[in-house]
């Protein structure tokens, strides 16, 4: 751990010699974590160091898991994860009274890549449990074909396609099966929900959103699930999910912050904890999740603190009109006021 | 006549000092080395260490990996092996055969010199480049053949699954591409160097220049040939970006080479990075596994090699 330490001051130390323009008041922050929301937390932080250029904050897009590690491990001011944990730790020397605060959310589609078949398929919540479930294997199986009628669905063969490696993306996509279909259950022998599961047998694995969208787009009869932006990115056909009313919903923004607010907004615990697993409302894409950054409540240098109190004001407030460009949602009223008065306290 | 003085003189201090420094030196590096590796192995062992007290062996003899609970490695060892005997299989018949048509005097000596460069040319491609070559060229090209192959001899147990895109053969032959040059430098320098006296010897008894290749050049340069197989081996079981991006990263076990598989060193590359406590234990025993497969193919290749030369002397 020293040696981490030490080896961070001398790149720190290095980083300064090689900005020509540093001043004793410049101040330079390290965040780490999530994938997922990355390409947005850069925007805000270049945002913010365009308003304030003696504060700069670069965002190492790691993973999740890893985001966790090197926060507990002091190594950054800010981390993220795409999972809430509910035990976080930090380090004593960085500060004290970790914590998280929802930055920002995302829909996780469900892409597939079925040539001769239909661009805008329907899956009903069965048929998606159980094509995820490795009991479904041909796209023309009844459960599929009964909600897209008018197509002849072909016999191509279905691919899953899910992440190699423990994901925040997968946690979030299995809390939704395992909250709408008793099969997804771990009692009922089924995968039940995490970071990563035991997925059933044939399945390919992509690395990061990025690798599952190109394993889809390789693999004629692909199936597999993305955070709404990336599928985006990647032109990838989405399917039309069927929500708790019955629905079927495509992804998009409208659909996204249709499950954040209104009904799924009532309950918000004091900890920021949100999972909504199963939306509510006519409109609502079934398949939403919140993205966490790890703080600390009292930062050990109260200058690092100050700053990190306004950077994240700024995320919270100006920086949420950012979120829509990228395919991101922002964050209902009700949690960004929450989530701004946890941030106000940051000392 | 003066009596030839003699050139022969006690070396001066200086050149005793400096014999002395250079072997201190040298012995001070190879000692360097061996720590390197202990330490390593040790650094290892340590984060592997509690998992290895709370699994025991068992891991390697199951099949379940969930990131929580299960962390077995049975899939990913069997295709370790799998994947690198294949393709060591597919890269040392091409190999070796490259390396008899540069040396047999098939071709003039400058057409020689290229196609031996352009071979170990290969060798300087970055395994993430064959990784993304597997996926956008190999894979759409091999795909015909192989939905052939499994519709017409499905029932043949290597063919009874179909390619969807990523599986054990597309990583196989990448891995072939890959270890090719290895095989054909060290054969060809093995080759090259059996006496041309053993050749004319066998011309001389009548053989044709198949006959001299197959029973007298090839098995005079077997050493080498083992030795380069060998090595092309130990590259492949180690082999890790272009397996994280092919092989599918399936922990399954299936005779079908179109099925999807994983390796140790794939395993560990696309899960390390996101692995935090009980799963980390877990990477680290994995780790260890393929370093002892390794110490253990090694050990294998230096008594074929061994062998190899006592029948060859004799």
């Amino acid at each position: 751990m020293k040696a981490q330490r030490w080896f961070g001051g001398v790149l720190a130390a290095a980083s300064c010699l090689l900005c020509s323009a540093c001043t004793s008041d410049d101040l330079t922050m390290q965040g780490a974590g999530a994938t997922f929301p990355a390409p947005l937390y850069k925007r805000w932080f270049f945002e913010y160091y365009k308003r304030n250029p003696d504060v700069q904050v670069s965002y190492l897009a790691i993973g999740s898991g890893a985001g966790i590690r090197q926060f507990k491990e002091g190594l950054v001011e800010i981390g993220a994860s795409d999972a809430f944990e509910k035990e976080l730790k930090g380090d004593k020397r960085k500060g004290e009274g970790p914590f998280m605060l929802p930055m920002t959310a995302g829909s996780i589609a469900i892409c597939y890549n079925l040539p001769n078949g239909p661009s805008d398929l329907k899956l009903s919540r069965e048929a998606y449990v159980d094509i995820f479930l490795g009991k479904i294997t041909e796209w023309n199986h009844s459960a599929i074909a009964k909600d897209n009628p008018g197509v002849t669905m072909p016999d191509t063969p279905i691919t899953v396609v899910r992440r190699a490696e423990s994901s925040g993306t997968t946690f979030a996509f299995t809390n939704h099966l395992n909250a709408i279909a008793k099969s997804w259950r771990k009692e009922n022998g089924g995968p039940g929900k995490g970071k990563s599961v035991l997925w059933a047998k044939g399945f390919l694995g992509g690395k990061g959103n990025a690798g599952v969208a190109a394993l889809v787009k390789l693999t004629p009869g692909a199936v597999g699930y993305l955070e709404y932006g990336y599928a985006e990115l990647s032109e990838l056909n989405m399917a039309r999910l069927q929500n708790k009313a019955g629905k079927f919903v495509a992804p998009n923004p409208e659909s996204g912050l249709a499950s954040l607010g209104g009904a799924n907004e009532k309950k918000i615990p004091d900890n920021l904890h949100i999972e909504i697993t199963d939306p509510e409302g006519d409109k609502a894409y079934p398949v939403v999740t919140y993205t966490w950054m790890l703080c600390y409540r009292k930062y050990a240098d109260p200058k690092v603190g100050a700053t990190v109190k306004d950077v994240l004001e700024y995320c919270l407030t100006d920086g949420q009109s950012i979120s829509a460009e990228l395919g991101y949602l922002r964050l209902p009223t009700r949690v960004q006021e929450k989530s701004l008065a946890l941030a106000k306290k940051i000392e | 006549m003066e009596p030839q003085a003699t050139i022969a003189r006690p070396p001066t201090s200086g050149e005793i000092l400096r014999d002395r420094l250079f072997r201190g030196t040298a012995l001070g590096f190879a000692w360097f080395v061996i720590l390197l590796v202990v330490l390593i192995v040790w650094q290892i062992g340590f984060t592997a260490a509690p998992t290895v007290q709370e699994h025991g062996a068992k891991l390697l003899f199951s099949d379940k990996w969930d990131g929580k609970d299960n962390f077995g490695i049975l899939p990913e060892i069997v295709g370790t092996l799998y994947s690198s005997i294949l393709g060591v299989a597919i890269g040392a018949f091409f190999g070796i055969t490259v390396a008899i048509f540069l040396t047999q005097d098939f071709l003039p000596p400058t057409l020689e010199v290229f196609i031996k460069n352009v071979v170990e040319l290969l060798a300087a491609i970055p395994s993430v480049v064959y990784g993304l070559w597997g996926i956008f060229v190999l894979i759409p090209a091999i795909h015909p053949a192989c939905d052939w192959l499994h519709d017409h001899l499905g029932w043949v147990p290597f063919f009874n699954t179909r390619l969807s895109s990523l599986g054990l053969l597309p990583a196989a032959l990448v891995l072939a591409i890959m270890v090719m040059p290895t095989i054909t430098a060290i054969s060809r320098d093995s080759i090259a160097s059996v006496p041309p006296k053993l050749r004319e010897a066998s011309f001389g008894l009548g053989a044709t220049l198949w006959e001299t290749i197959l029973a007298v050049v090839l098995p005079t340069a077997s050493r080498g040939i083992w030795g380069s197989i060998i090595l092309a081996f130990g590259r492949a079981l180690g082999e890790t970006m272009a397996l994280a991006m092919l092989a599918g990263s399936a922990s399954e076990i299936h005779w079908s080479v179109f099925a999807p598989a994983n390796t140790l060193a794939a395993l560990l590359a696309s899960k390390f990075p996101e692995a935090s406590r009980p799963e980390l234990g877990a990477l680290m025993y994995a780790a260890l596994v393929l370093l002892a497969i390794t110490l253990l193919v090694n050990v294998i290749g230096a008594l074929i090699t061994q062998r190899a030369l006592v029948k060859g002397v004799r």
